[in-house]
């Protein structure tokens, strides 16, 4: 249980740092604690909502969110989630465990070429 | 077309991985196999006309793969709508809370989705939440003290062994 429980507060770091976690937290659901991709997938959406949710009223108050810009993202957006939440459930898990697969090697190779942004080269 | 940096390394790495589905005789993709690199020339092509404006229809483009990842892959919203955010002139910080304020809505209606058509562990998922707090705290807490670039980099690192594993396994 407790590996469980350090793969989700491990997520936490990497999402709070800009890198992402819930790949992480799905790939140890379903490498290591047995759960079928979409089940994974699944904990890992609503892992993140309240988390999101949290962060968001934060940024609001700070000010860092362009909510007016993101409208049509927004609108777009749900229109697409619905299709792929469609896709999954009828590639099913098998296939869509390869498909994820695929997909996070792509990004891994993405940010394995990471760079430091221009500013942080400025000040060093 | 021009290819960007991010396109010369997803092209290098489809092929790579096509290489070897070949070599291992998987059959990933039935056999009206998915022409992908005819799919990524589409994709690409969209890019391109997006990018001419960065007004309405770009956004809609960003919401719309954002969309698609979020609910194919229950993740990964973040990691496309991040850099689109970032091209689109808003500054970094802005783009990482911007993207957030994006995926929530699009994480709520995945999982009302999930929930209909699949198995849904509510249960399993609510014990992870507090650790998954506890650990954006402290991960908030430590941007500010030191860059993310060597994160990414392992990050990246696990995802290409995790995501090789997963697919020919």
């Amino acid at each position: 249980m407790i590996w469980l429980y350090t793969a989700a507060f491990l997520t936490g770091i990497f999402a709070a740092m800009g890198v992402g976690g819930g790949m992480i937290l799905i790939v140890y659901l379903t490498v290591f604690a047995g759960y079928s991709q979409l089940s994974a997938q699944g904990i890992n959406l609503i892992y993140f909502i309240p988390i999101a949710l949290l962060s968001v009223i934060i940024h609001t108050k700070n000010r860092l969110i362009e909510w007016k810009k993101i409208i049509p993202s927004l609108i777009a957006g749900t229109v697409f989630s619905v299709v792929g939440a469609y896709a999954a459930s009828y590639i099913g898990s098998e296939i869509l465990g390869k498909i994820f697969g695929g997909f996070i090697f792509i990004i891994g190779i993405k940010e394995l070429f990471s760079e430091k942004p221009e500013k942080e080269k400025a000040e060093s | 077309m021009e290819r960007t940096t991010a396109e010369v390394y997803f092209c290098y790495a489809y092929e790579i991985l096509k290489t070897h589905i070949k070599a291992s005789g998987r059959k990933i993709f039935t056999e009206k196999e998915m022409p992908l690199s005819g799919l990524s020339c589409i994709f690409f092509a969209l890019k391109e006309m997006s990018m001419k404006k960065r007004g309405k229809f770009y956004y809609a483009v960003l919401g719309a793969v954002t969309g698609i990842a979020n609910g194919l892959f229950g993740s990964g919203g973040g990691i496309i709508a991040v850099p689109m955010l970032q091209k689109a002139d808003i500054e970094v910080k802005k783009s990482h809370a911007t993207s957030l304020a994006l995926t929530l809505p699009l994480s709520v209606v995945s999982v009302i989705f999930y929930a209909i058509k699949s198995t849904f562990n509510f249960r399993d998922a609510i014990f992870l939440i507090p650790f998954g707090l506890a650990g954006a705290v402290i991960g908030s807490l430590l941007l500010k003290k030191i860059s993310n670039v060597w994160l990414k980099r392992i990050f990246g690192a696990f995802l290409i062994a995790a995501g090789w594993r997963m697919i020919f396994k």
